[in-house]
């Protein structure tokens, strides 16, 4: 079996996540509520520091430590996560647990609208009927709520809907996850959760601290916020929550970002709809160990919870295997990383790409070749006209290393060494004591060439002579332009510069033939040794003046 | 020694090697290249944050206990 796909991977913790994890909790948290009465908040808030601390003492110390807590998406994360829990409580006292976890599901619904509208993610046929069934299994559950509080439990259900499909994409979103998803470290990715549910972890610490206090003031009120002072005692609660929280929730929330990351939130959540499934397997599997028994799951639950969980197969089938097709496409998105952190970036890799596209005159081929990235990856970055686009740090190094190589020291025409490139050579062989000549190479009668053929006769003519240079020279010495007609040649260790002189005059001197005509052109060439100057400025010197008495020689 | 053996001797620390270090300031202080003396720089910062946050992390959960173990020894 061939290795897994980062997509398979994130579709196979997907469905772990849910069927087992989700499922899991969801009767641990029944069985600790109803058996051993636990306050659910102070449960919450043991279990997201315990998750938080066991995951920072796991990464330890290391990248992204600053940029996690500084950056705005770990905060705004942890607002919507509170906000999104003070709906989820308010739905709590409106309907039963069950139809809760029920009508959350229009979250994915709501999760697909803005994948469609704000990424341009198109949902396929299977997607749509999936959506279907799941918005009509959710709404043929409002329809039995108690008509006085319709119109109540639709407004929260949407905006609960709102809150959890946000909360999916601030993680998926979340920069320094990504750069952590990036850089490939297990330790990076749990290290930047743990710093998230630290984060929120302490807001909810706030939040309980505050209403616990309001309730003290209104103590025959009945709140929203179930907590007192008196919570905070609970031995129970926050022991079985940090337990929880190092045991099952620092797996889980890790794996929910790199999920969210990998298949997109709205396919995610469209696994979570299975949970009811999964919640209602579990309670049945473990009913005589926990005491807990299914009756709370009416028959229209259990009817709304099959509609929706076969709705959310649907989808997930139909994703998977369109995303097989697609495999292609998206391997590529292990080049690009979209929206980072820092728009330099996105400015970095665009600009490379445009030069090298000028470099080549706009021929993609060549310059994807050159650069060693797919003609995709160039054209996504070059019409990213939102500057979104960005190669990965790792990509970039990779290509920019190439971009140096086969791009800024190279002539563009012949492929050999531009001047800059060729100055560059010359440095290091004087500055490692090599022994070598240098041949400089003036072509002779080129300029009647571009006379009398026109100036593309004259780059043929070039590109020619670059190319019969490169092979003569292969192992031999470095070949480099000049500029217009000059060339110039590093010969190594030569015994016989004479020899190899007389070779590339040879080779110049054989016919070029340009649409039907043929052209001939000669060179001069002047020879320097490294140990007739002190500096590559007066060898170049010394075999320009020797070119020119060669020059003189022929009588030009 | 000439400057390149220099550079080859004196090679930039990896920054797994860098975050292993115990005593990073005296590092810092030796250090003369500027970019060097930079991520030096950058990961005491990156390492004072995660002691920091995870202090507090361990700050709450002895809060949270020393309140469960009150709680046990009132209500049992």
């Amino acid at each position: 079996m061939g290795k897994l796909t980062k997509i398979q991977v994130g579709w196979i913790q997907a469905f772990i996540a849910v069927l087992i994890f989700y499922g899991l909790i969801n009767v641990t948290l029944g069985y600790l509520a109803q058996v051993l009465e636990i306050n659910k908040i102070i449960f919450t808030i043991s279990n997201f520091i315990g998750c938080s601390f066991c995951l920072l003492f796991y990464a330890k110390d290391g990248e992204l430590s600053r940029e996690t807590m500084r950056s705005t998406d770990t905060w705004i994360y942890g607002l919507i996560m509170i906000l999104g829990y003070l709906v989820l409580l308010t739905l709590f006292s409106l309907v039963s647990p069950v139809e809760v976890s029920l009508i959350q599901r229009l979250s994915v619904l709501f999760s697909f609208l803005i994948g469609w509208f704000f990424f341009k993610r198109t949902p396929n046929k299977g997607q749509i009927f999936g959506i279907g069934l799941i918005t009509f299994g959710v709404f043929w559950v409002v329809s039995n709520v108690h008509a006085d509080k319709v119109g109540t439990v639709i407004g929260f259900m949407l905006l609960s809907a709102t809150f959890k499909s946000l909360r999916v994409f601030s993680a998926e979103f979340h920069r320094p996850h990504k750069k952590a998803v990036e850089d490939n470290s297990i330790k990076s990715r749990c290290r930047v959760v743990g710093y998230i549910m630290f984060v929120v972890s302490v807001l909810f610490f706030l939040l309980a601290l505050i209403t616990a206090y309001i309730n003290s003031l209104n103590p025959s009120e009945t709140p929203l916020v179930n907590v007192t002072f008196a919570d905070f005692f609970s031995y129970q609660s926050v022991l079985l929550g940090l337990l929880l929280g190092a045991l099952f929730y620092a797996p889980l929330r890790t794996m929910e970002f790199s999920i969210a990351e990998s298949i997109k939130s709205e396919n995610f959540l469209a696994v979570g709809a299975l949970s009811f499934f999964a919640t209602w397997f579990w309670q049945t599997v473990t009913s005589p160990l926990t005491g807990l028994e299914t009756k709370e799951f009416g028959q229209t639950d259990i009817i709304a919870g099959l509609i929706i969980s076969v709705g959310a197969l649907i989808m997930a089938i139909s994703k998977m295997r369109s995303s097989k097709n697609k495999a292609k496409s998206i391997n590529l998105k292990d080049y690009i990383v979209i929206d980072p952190q820092n728009i330099t970036d996105v400015d970095d890799s665009k600009h490379l790409i445009n030069v090298s596209m000028q470099y080549f005159n706009q021929n993609v081929e060549k310059v994807s070749k050159a650069l060693g990235l797919p003609i995709e990856i160039i054209s996504d970055i070059k019409f990213d006209n939102d500057n979104m686009l960005a190669l990965k740090g790792s990509v970039f190094k990779k290509v920019s290393k190439k971009y140096t190589k086969n791009i800024a020291i190279k002539d563009s025409l012949t492929g050999v060494l531009n001047k800059d490139g060729f100055l560059l050579e010359l440095r290091e062989y004087f500055a490692r004591g090599h022994s070598f000549d240098l041949l400089f190479i003036d072509l002779n009668k080129f300029k009647p060439v571009n006379d009398k053929f026109g100036h593309d006769a004259g780059d043929f003519v070039i590109a020619g002579i670059g190319k019969r240079l490169r092979r003569l020279m292969k192992n031999k010495g470095v070949v480099g332009r000049l500029g217009g007609d000059e060339f110039a040649v590093l010969v190594k260790n030569s015994d016989n510069v004479s020899d190899v002189v007389e070779q590339i005059k040879v080779e110049i001197n054989k016919e070029f033939v340009y649409k039907s005509d043929k052209i001939q052109i000669g060179a001069s060439i002047g020879i320097a040794n490294h140990t007739e100057a002190d500096t590559t400025e007066a060898l170049i010197k010394l075999a320009d003046e020797n070119m020119y008495l060669d020059k003189g020689n022929k009588g030009r | 020694m000439n400057k390149e053996q220099e550079r080859r001797e004196n090679y930039p620390m990896s920054a797994d090697e860098m975050y292993r270090k115990k005593a990073l300031d005296d590092y810092i202080q030796r250090e003369r290249r500027e970019d060097e003396k930079d991520r030096l720089l950058n990961v005491k910062q990156q390492k004072r944050v995660w002691f920091k946050v995870i202090s507090a992390c361990g700050l709450m959960i002895i809060i949270l206990l020393t309140f469960a173990t009150i709680g046990y020894i009132n209500n049992g």
